[in-house]
């Protein structure tokens, strides 16, 4: 069994965020950078995975109160929907949609792709706004935290959801 | 010491056993073809996945088992002892309720974001190993 452990990638915008920050910091980060990504190639078009978005309205519906598994769950706020709404934004048109769940320790939005047995991706985004990510591919299993702005998807998320579904 | 639980069942859960969660979020099944999704394995914020021993149960009798306030529904996922076991969990005997069981062992660090990520490599291996048990729809 080989274990792959991938190291954290740097920021890609050029609005740096602060190592340690609340989450309505993030969030004010996040915007920013999202507005300066964007306002280069500023086009008037639908996001290509626009119906992700409709789902995880529906799901921020269902699972918004604290306790929605019967048990201790966190509720999804607000600052965990805006964070997982621009990450699917930022999701490019040429991976296939994922599968949304929320997630019963801290109610953070669950993003999977599967290509198969054993052939799993998955990335959480939190209250932080930090990319939780796991993989299996066969006996190959990994697991990362990687920033993201708001803007550019990292590299190393689209590179993994390749590397389970292609 | 007593050789058996209240249940009736040893206080060592074997390898052999299965072990029922329940399914309280919809976004836990996959749509398409009822697989089961890995967070429905992560651990509660208390770091323990509540779960009911089975072998041998019928889907009803399972239903019976969960308290109410869990039960959905969605039915509930079931996976053998020794897969839990094989991604370096365990799988500990906590009655009552009868046949209650926690699956223990979680990844702790400092970090939470890298701790969730741990976690989430850990309960990608349950899914993978678990199945969906619908419950029985109700007859006229």
């Amino acid at each position: 069994m080989t274990f792959v452990a991938l190291q954290p990638v740097p920021y890609t915008s050029h609005v740096r965020a602060p190592t340690t920050q609340s989450a309505e910091a993030a969030m004010a980060h996040r915007l920013v950078a999202s507005v300066q990504n964007r306002g280069a190639a500023f086009v008037s078009q639908q996001p290509p995975h626009e119906a992700v978005l409709e789902d995880l309205e529906r799901l921020v519906a269902d699972h918004g109160k604290p306790g929605w598994d019967g048990d201790q769950a966190p509720g999804v706020s607000f600052a965990v929907r805006e964070f997982a709404a621009e990450f699917i934004r930022a999701l490019p048109e040429t991976v296939p949609a994922p599968e949304l769940a929320v997630d019963p320790d801290d109610g953070a939005i669950s993003f999977e792709w599967r290509g198969g047995y054993r052939k799993v991706f998955s990335v959480s985004i939190g209250a932080s706004g930090r990319l939780a990510c796991a993989g299996l591919r066969g006996s190959d299993q990994w697991h990362a935290v990687l920033g993201f702005d708001g803007g550019r998807m990292p590299d190393d998320v689209v590179r993994s959801i390749r590397s389970v579904v292609d | 010491m007593n050789p058996v639980l209240p249940s009736g069942l040893p206080p060592a859960v074997g390898d052999q056993e299965e072990v029922a969660r329940s399914i309280t979020s919809s976004s836990w099944i996959a749509a398409s073809k009822g697989r089961i999704k890995h967070p429905a394995f992560l651990p509660a914020p208390d770091d323990d996945t509540s779960v009911f021993r089975c072998s041998g149960l019928s889907a009803d009798r399972i239903r019976t088992l969960i308290p109410t306030e869990r039960v959905t529904e969605h039915g509930a996922a079931v996976v053998r002892v020794d897969a839990v076991r094989r991604v370096h969990l365990d799988v500990v005997a906590a009655e009552p309720p009868a046949r209650h069981a926690n699956i223990r062992g979680w990844p702790v660090g400092a970090d939470p974001d890298l701790r969730k990520a741990e976690r989430k490599r850990v309960a990608l291996g349950i899914a993978e190993a678990a199945r969906h048990v619908p419950w029985p729809r109700a007859t006229d």
